[in-house]
């Protein structure tokens, strides 16, 4: 079914607008914009004075609209997609372009442009509870469901081999499907890297922690390990929103569905602090500003418009839920010995791995770019880097 | 009674409204009774400046007595309530003639070990109830019970603030969270789900239950109240990991629906003269609330055994 974005939102958003207005939010703190307990008062009131002053939603739209949208059912789930058919001779390698949480389809608004005008054709779904796919009305739908839903899209819409590419839930997602179906994937390309473990890392960390110049090619990479004693604390930090968004998804959601503060003060955080430093000698506020530098209060205000829109925050975050109670062996242990794979390293990206290990899940490493500036929504923030990456690569493979 | 007076200390999510039943039973009997609000709980404001950690409240709670003239009292509390209480104990021993938790100690050491190990082989012999036994059993199975018991602490240990703005912001965001704890705590968790629900607010109460959201709602203090995971973490963490009460003696009350359960052996760790250890048959987290008359029974005896 065709698909039209006009008819949403302006209703949602001039509420989103008033709920605003009439915000409850309690510093307590005699200097809230140094609070270390999470979210400082000071983001939440800066993005809600910008969503009731002078965010303009049609923006969003407009942005929107210069796509085609359409919907189609696959198993449970209503699957939104874009879908722009591109040219003749770039027709044997379509892209699909995967998403993850807590973004949308908004993510790729400037570099479905860039790959269209060089004729490619693309396709990019919004994940269940994400953008303009509704939640599934039953459990179970965990990655490895969306990577089996997804490779059915691509056939349906005629593309037997095709190029994936994603970041986030959407690289794990991608992951899955080119090893499940290695003989669709023409080339899979990541921004952010797999995680995996096994005989790589422990040695190029024993290696590491004496000749660390040796074995990180980047500063990132060296201090996602070190020093070894400090990582167990930083994993504690950086992997609680995951605990609970694997145990309790809803449990703390429903005021990011009643409440745009809520929602400003949990999901509109990731895009900043996904796209900073995260430099822990500063306040969370300071690096979430650097964060916004980057992917810019705009771009943040319209997921956060379009999540408000379709009310599914808290179900957004079930994902974790299904991966963790459903999928974790299969992520554990898998590998994709023979299908090209690329990925980008963007400077702000939550994991950085050194191609070395990397090797421990993909065994056909084609391409593996450094970039000095980006972050874990690099469409949004390098988008010239990852369309360059992922054209080049395509390229290489063909 | 004037030799005895007690302090009442509540934890999260709870207010003073717990001890709404238990404080009339204890007046009636003669007991001076002192009940704080928890920072950011009830009706104490959340601190302004950082570093109020379960520590700080233990000194605070301690002046209080002091200011109020009592040199010497009996304590009592559940959840942080309980902890603080036994930092309390642990950093004055001369100002406590008592300590009752409702609330048993996680402290880990060779006694855990010990019963761990035994336990695997011949349960009976070590667990004294069915809850204590499920607690440990089976061993493999530990693990994924702590993932799902300790998530919740996890967040709120690190980014307390994150998850909170719509609970101030939006009353389902409260009862979605705040509202389920009374809930969930007060029920039989090994059950099935739906089950576990309805049991819970029928042992609560649905307008206690309410009783608390709404002084959570207009006092706007859900989101701080969250903040002492995280102060306890960067802050207590080794005293807690490492404190003993030699000396004073304490009271242990067990309810099935409580959410630790450990045996009297490994109590030992943490508390070396338990004076008294009862069980009862129902209650849970909360039991000021879903078995009054045992707690402050439990309470009452205990004062006059150790006077």
């Amino acid at each position: 079914a065709v698909v039209s974005t006009q008819s949403t939102g302006d209703s949602d958003f001039d509420e989103m607008k008033d709920r605003l207005k009439k915000r409850i939010v309690v510093p307590n703190l005699v200097e809230p914009e140094k609070s270390p307990y999470g979210t400082p008062a000071t983001y939440v009131n800066l993005v809600a004075d910008h969503l009731t002053d002078s965010f303009d939603f049609n923006t969003v739209k407009d942005g929107l609209c210069q796509f085609k949208h359409f919907k189609t059912v696959i198993g449970d789930i209503n699957l939104h997609f874009i879908h722009m058919v591109g040219s003749e001779e770039k027709k044997n390698t379509p892209i699909i372009l995967l998403h993850g949480w807590p973004s949308t389809v908004w993510e790729f608004n400037k570099s479905i442009p860039l790959l269209v005008e060089q004729g490619y054709t693309v396709v990019a779904p919004s994940l269940p509870g994400h953008g303009f796919t509704d939640p599934p009305t039953v459990t179970g739908v965990s990655p490895s469901v969306m990577a089996c839903a997804y490779h059915k899209l691509m056939l349906k819409l005629g593309y037997k081999r095709f190029i994936v590419h994603g970041g986030d839930w959407g690289a794990i997602i991608g992951s899955l499907i080119t090893y499940m179906y290695p003989e669709s994937v023409i080339g899979l390309h990541n921004t952010m890297n797999y995680m995996n473990f096994g005989w790589r890392q422990i040695l190029q960390t024993l290696v590491g922690a004496v000749f660390p110049s040796l074995v990180y090619t980047s500063e990132k990479e060296k201090r996602f390990m070190h020093p070894m004693f400090k990582f167990g604390e930083r994993m504690y930090r950086s992997f609680a929103y995951f605990h609970i968004q694997s145990v309790l998804p809803d449990s703390y959601g429903y005021g990011m569905v009643d409440s745009p503060v809520g929602l400003i003060g949990w999901i509109g955080t990731t895009y900043a602090i996904a796209s900073s430093p995260r430099d822990l000698t500063k306040t969370m506020m300071a690096n979430l500003q650097d964060g916004l530098k980057n992917f810019g209060l705009d771009n943040a205000c319209a997921n956060i418009s379009i999540f408000w829109a379709v009310k599914s925050a808290q179900a957004s975050m079930r994902i974790y839920y299904e991966f963790y109670w459903n999928d974790l062996e299969l992520l554990r242990n898998f590998s994709i010995p023979d299908v090209p794979v690329a990925i980008s390293n963007f400077p702000n990206e939550i994991i950085h791995l050194t191609k070395f290990t990397s090797w421990t899940t993909f065994n056909n490493i084609k391409q593996y770019n450094y970039h000095d500036h980006g972050g874990h929504f690099a469409h949004i923030d390098n988008t010239e880097a990852v369309v360059g990456d992922l054209t080049s690569f395509i390229q290489k493979i063909q | 009674k004037k030799n005895t007076p007690i302090i009442l200390l509540h934890g999260w999510p709870s207010t003073v409204w717990e001890f709404n039943k238990s404080i009339p039973l204890l007046v009636e009997q003669g007991y001076t009774v002192v009940a704080p609000s928890l920072p950011g709980h009830g009706f104490t404001d959340p601190p302004t400046v950082t570093g109020v950690s379960p520590s700080v409240m233990a000194c605070a709670y301690h002046k209080l007595m002091i200011k109020l003239g009592y040199k010497r009292f009996i304590v009592h509390g559940g959840d942080w309530g309980a902890i603080i209480g036994s930092l309390i104990t642990y950093m004055y021993p001369e100002s406590v003639i008592g300590l009752h938790n409702t609330m048993n100690y996680m402290n880990f050491g060779w006694r855990q070990i010990l019963q761990t190990l035994v336990g695997a082989v011949f349960p009976s012999l070590v667990y004294t109830s069915e809850k204590e036994k499920r607690f440990m059993h089976p061993m493999f199975k530990f693990g994924e019970r702590m993932y799902r018991s300790f998530a919740y602490f996890h967040i709120q240990s690190v980014l307390p603030d994150s998850y909170g703005y719509g609970m101030v912001d939006s009353p389902v965001g409260l009862i979605g969270w705040i509202g389920s704890r009374f809930v969930l705590w007060s029920a039989d968790k090994y059950g099935p789900v739906p089950e576990m629900w309805r049991e819970g607010v029928r042992n609560f109460g649905i307008d206690n239950i309410c009783a608390n959201l709404a002084i959570f709602w207009v006092q706007q203090n859900a989101l701080s109240s969250m903040r002492i995971y995280y102060e306890f973490y960067w802050n207590d963490l080794e005293l807690l990991r490492n404190f003993s009460i030699p000396d004073v003696p304490v009271a242990i009350s067990n309810f099935p629906n409580e959410i630790i359960h450990l045996t009297k052996f490994t109590s030992w760790t943490t508390f070396n003269n338990i004076k008294q250890y009862n069980y009862h048959d129902h209650g849970g987290h909360f039991a000021h609330i879903d078995n009054t008359e045992a707690v402050v029974g439990d309470l009452t005896s205990f004062i006059q055994k150790i006077q």
